[in-house]
């Protein structure tokens, strides 16, 4: 396609889906970037040629999905640990000593981003032989069935152990491979189990353990122009790293080899199975964590004369409550509005103090239900609102930046040079004024006359969530705020309200969701499945499962196009 | 989080254990009089530290004067008992700061001269540090040593939409292949320190066995590389130039097996200030011991915003102060970041200056290039950045000076670095001509 066409689509993409569209109509500069600002929030401008949008209706069209590309994935730090630990038993989370992995569009297990440096290496090498050793220590009898006198003892152990290894049953050639490395170690003089052990460690070092992707044994390359539908083992890690951060278990290693995920029913019972086992917590901390960015709670530091009641247990309360509201949504699977509506939560005293609600006593968290006119989900929890603040007060333009970012999918673009500190605060003065003082400069009116107004819709919360009626100048609160479709909204259970009918919110979670699931940066060329699975499956009526299911049967997610020229 | 590690399980332990010393002196001070006076110098050393948010509405930074005749800012007084073996540049202004992200930009420059504008992938371009150890392929157990901060809970922090690697990593062996640090002072130290004691021919055979690892796993590299296509070809491309660098770590000397005996592990789950010392501590003991020659440290990553309450003067974290307003209490409380900033380098100056035998020392043998990936950080000002000079280079260098490096090409000198490594290279960054003047 041309450039034109390309940047056509571009912004169409964006002005459609982020929704948002006055605020995106000007990214990248807010100011001067491209797209028609005139246009409304659901764009009915047809892209030909990638197959068109939803409708001013919200019922998608005909959809031409192009399922992308993932590069080969480096395990992250993260899913090394749970592998290691579910493979083998091996808690010690050997990959906490690697180089911290970096992220890409705000998730850390985007093949783009995960690469081995020498440093790297160096380290992999240690944990392979540590693992190795951890597994023979803990699973010796498991691993080795049959006795080291028989002819195919080594084989057989091999074959098993580097089938749960390289996550699909090994190659002859792969074998042979691995029956080298257990004679190196017979003719060192190790002991049979030492060799078995030695050899996982090689396994435990090959590309086949440490990518997902690698092609299956015997696989050409796959030319740019064609796609293909992932093989059952493909489509098993794909699961298991999405569902479980980790690799695939027997059962589901067993499904693949008899070609059960291939078909829509038995992909069913597998994907019920494992989001009802425990290991499904990895959706909190791959998937939630990142997406509400709540990383950051841990460096905020309220000021203890303004906050003496904030403590070290209590910022661990305020994530724990995160944790537990994710997972009971989950466990009711409930609509993924009430991430952003719900008021069934899990508080500590502390906690509770902060909702004004009694009834917790002590550190431990029990279920609270809040005040619906005061609260709506993660929107108002007190993690969220303390690390968007200031050590004393509230930074309503981080406010709006990470509802941008983390819930309209609309992220402003950064500062650009040159610009002037935001202004000092003048006597008397409340934030909104000098907010309002500090838009009077056109260069930075361009972004903030768009993150300002969501941010204010938070101002009835003070820098630990508590609920406010003055604010820190001690003018009544003013909390009247405007979605950047131009929609005025009074506060956050307001917003909240006017996310859960609008489109903005659901093309996020879905876009986000897609983003993790898949491990690459969403393209505008996945606009039309992102679309088509947001307008079907988040409404108040869905259950989170249904979209996590549309996910991962979307086309993106089964299959694969080739980068071979 | 981190848990403690068998000792015995590190790599290197028994790498030195095998034995495969030789006679290349790692300190100047094992080297007799007579071979230096032979003509033999010691090797030198290539150190890179970095600060990120530069300083504060120049009200920390004032530099004036000229040449010999200068005087340093207000942050700098930890660092005048070393102003005759440290330059100040004035003038230096990176070549492709303008526009956002600009703490992403300023970090990716700092060590490649280079641009950025992949916002998906990181991409720059290989960095000064890399190029003088590709130049110099010293034979030392590591290649290159790359350090960082303490974790942070939600990994590295990202320049607004743009991937956190760029902030992550100032060394880049490559366009798409970034050094990215340990956040571990012991596992740092685990690297370079090498504890003696163990059976050498237990140690011999543990090194055999790991290169059977190595071409177990090369040779799975070769029989996947056909089914895959460019781009994942090149991806694992880069995991087979790692794990050759890790077989030529396992051939490489080991000058001197005693070496930091009885150094103290800095043990785990070090807070940031103590982690920092302790970083410090790393880098001097594996330039005693010539672990390596070639270090950096981002002692912060790009865009970071570490809390720095331990100071005591206020609670805001570093990288929101640098911009969050310009009250004197603000500015107060992020000059009081950068003056101890200035301290720890100064620190590490006081250290390397001491490790000699009298006539010269690691500091004299040594190119130390520290500094931050913006000037002012109040309008993310990529003009007159914040960068400075020690050591000797083992006479390479003339420190003592305040350099003006206006108009000069950043990448100019990057370039006149390696030069003063004698990796006299004849391009870096686009630039040919070496900065003159160092």
């Amino acid at each position: 396609m041309d450039t034109t066409t390309h940047q056509a689509r571009h912004w169409r993409f964006f002005l459609t889906w982020g929704g948002a569209a006055a605020l995106l109509a000007v990214t990248p500069s807010c100011r001067d970037g491209g797209g028609d600002s005139d246009e409304g929030g659901s764009s009915d401008g047809a892209a030909d040629d990638a197959g068109s949008d939803e409708g001013d209706d919200g019922e998608p069209n005909a959809c031409e999905p192009t399922p992308g590309r993932v590069g080969l994935q480096r395990l992250t730090a993260a899913e090394y640990n749970r592998t290691v630990a579910h493979l083998f038993d091996d808690d010690s989370a050997p990959a906490d000593v690697f180089p911290a992995d970096s992220a890409t569009d705000g998730f850390n297990n985007n093949a783009a981003s995960l690469t081995i440096s020498p440093q790297l290496a160096a380290l992999l090498l240690d944990a392979s032989e540590s693992v190795a050793a951890t597994a023979m220590a803990n699973q010796s009898n498991a691993i080795i069935q049959c006795d080291a006198s028989e002819d195919d003892c080594a084989a057989d152990t091999l074959r098993d152990l580097a089938t749960r290894v390289y996550r699909r049953p090994p190659s002859p050639t792969e074998l042979a491979d691995l029956t080298a490395l257990v004679d190196v170690a017979l003719a060192e003089g190790d002991t049979f189990p030492q060799a078995i052990e030695f050899a996982l460690a090689g396994m435990l070092m090959a590309p086949q353990f440490l990518y997902r992707g690698v092609p299956a044994p015997g696989s050409a390359p796959l030319a740019a122009s064609e796609i293909a539908v992932l093989d059952d083992y493909a489509l098993a890690s794909r699961l298991s790293y999405f569902l479980w951060g980790s690799t695939p278990d027997a059962a589901l290693l067993e499904a693949a080899a008899q070609g059960a995920l291939s078909d829509t029913e038995g992909l069913r019972e597998a994907f019920d199975r494992m989001l009802a086992d425990n290991k499904a917590d990895a959706l909190y901390d791959g998937f939630a964590m990142q997406w509400l960015q709540l990383g950051r709670l841990a460096v905020s530091a309220p000021d203890p004369v303004a906050f003496p009641q904030f403590s070290e247990p209590l910022r661990e309360q305020m994530l724990a409550e995160t944790r537990l509201f994710f997972g009971d949504v989950m466990a009711r699977d409930a609509s993924p509005l009430e991430f952003i509506t719900g008021n069934q939560t899990f508080a500590s005293a502390g906690l509770a103090e902060i909702y004004g609600e009694s009834g917790p006593s002590g550190d431990a968290l029990v279920p609270l239900m809040t005040d619906p006119s005061q609260r709506a989900g993660v929107l108002t929890m007190p993690a969220v609102l303390t690390m968007l603040s200031n050590p004393s007060t509230p930074n309503i333009v981080r406010r709006g930046v990470w509802l941008a970012e983390a819930i309209v999918c609309a992220a402003p673009p950064p500062p650009p040079d040159g610009v002037p500190p935001e202004p000092a605060p003048l006597e008397g003065e409340t934030e909104r004024e000098r907010l309002a003082r500090h838009r009077e400069d056109p260069d930075c009116a361009s972004c903030h006359n768009l993150i300002d107004p969501l941010g204010f819709t938070f101002e009835n919360y003070d820098a630990m969530g508590q609920w406010r009626t003055e604010d820190e100048a001690g003018a009544p609160v003013d909390n009247v705020g405007e979605l950047p479709d131009g929609t005025t909204v009074d506060g956050v259970v307001g917003l909240a309200d006017a996310l859960a009918q609008g489109d903005d919110y659901g093309r996020c979670i879905t876009r986000k969701l897609m983003t993790y699931s898949l491990g690459r940066t969403v393209t505008p060329d996945d606009a039309c499945t992102v679309d088509s699975i947001a307008s079907d499956h988040v409404d108040p009526d869905a259950a989170f499962s249904d979209l996590l299911w549309a996910v991962v049967t979307s086309d993106a997610f089964t299959t694969q196009q080739g980068d071979a020229q | 989080m981190f848990k403690p590690r068998m000792p015995s399980l590190s790599r290197r332990t028994w790498l030195r254990a095998a034995g495969v010393a030789v006679a290349l002196p790692a300190l100047p001070s094992l080297m007799p009089k007579a071979v230096r006076a032979g003509g033999a110098r010691p090797p030198k050393r290539f150190v890179s530290l970095f600060f990120p948010n530069g300083s504060t509405l120049r009200q920390d930074w004032q530099l004036s004067g000229a040449g010999r005749n200068y005087t340093m800012g207000t942050a700098h007084d930890a660092l005048l008992p070393y102003q005759s073996q440290l330059s100040m540049f004035t003038g230096l202004s990176h070549q492709h700061g303008t526009g956002s992200p600009a703490h992403a930009r300023g970090t990716a420059e700092f060590l490649t001269g280079a641009p950025i504008s992949n916002q998906n992938t990181p991409e720059v371009d290989i960095s000064i540090d890399q190029a003088i150890a590709d130049h110099l392929r010293p034979n030392t157990a590591i290649r290159s040593l790359h350090l960082g901060p303490t974790p942070y809970a939600g990994g590295p922090p990202a320049d607004t939409g743009w991937a956190s690697g760029y902030n992550t990593s100032i060394s880049w062996a490559s366009m798409t292949q970034p050094n990215a640090p340990l956040e571990s002072a012991q596992v740092a130290f685990d690297q370079v320190y090498v504890p003696s004691g163990t059976d050498p021919e237990q140690a011999a055979k543990r090194r055999r066995m790991q290169q059977s690892i190595l071409d177990h796993t090369l040779d799975q590299i070769d029989a996947i590389e056909p089914r895959l296509g460019a781009s994942d070809a090149a991806k694992l491309d880069e995991y087979l130039t790692a794990v050759r660098e890790v077989e030529a770590g396992l051939q490489a000397d080991i000058p001197d097996p005693s070496c930091g005996d009885g150094a103290e592990p800095p043990g785990d789950g070090l807070a940031f200030a103590e982690h920092t010392r302790a970083m410090l501590d790393v880098i001097v003991l594996a330039m005693q011991c010539d672990a390596t020659r070639i270090i950096t440290y981002s002692m912060d990553y790009g865009f970071g915003n570490k809390g720095f309450s331990f100071l005591g003067k206020g609670n805001g974290l570093h990288h929101n102060l640098s911009h969050s307003g310009s009250t004197p209490e603000i500015i107060a409380n992020h000059k009081a970041i950068v003056i101890w900033y200035m301290e720890q380098f100064a620190y590490l100056l006081g250290r390397l200056d001491a490790v000699g035998d009298g006539d010269t020392s690691l500091l004299d043998e040594s190119v130390v290039y520290f500094g931050s990936s913006l000037g002012d950080a109040w309008g993310h000002s990529h003009n007159d950045v914040n960068m400075m000079l020690a050591g000797g280079g083992g006479g390479a260098l003339d420190p003592g000076r305040l350099i003006d490096a206006s108009g000069a090409d950043y990448g100019a000198v990057l370039l006149a670095l390696a030069h003063a490594m004698d990796a006299p290279l004849p391009s870096f960054a686009g630039v040919s001509e070496p900065f003159a003047g160092l």
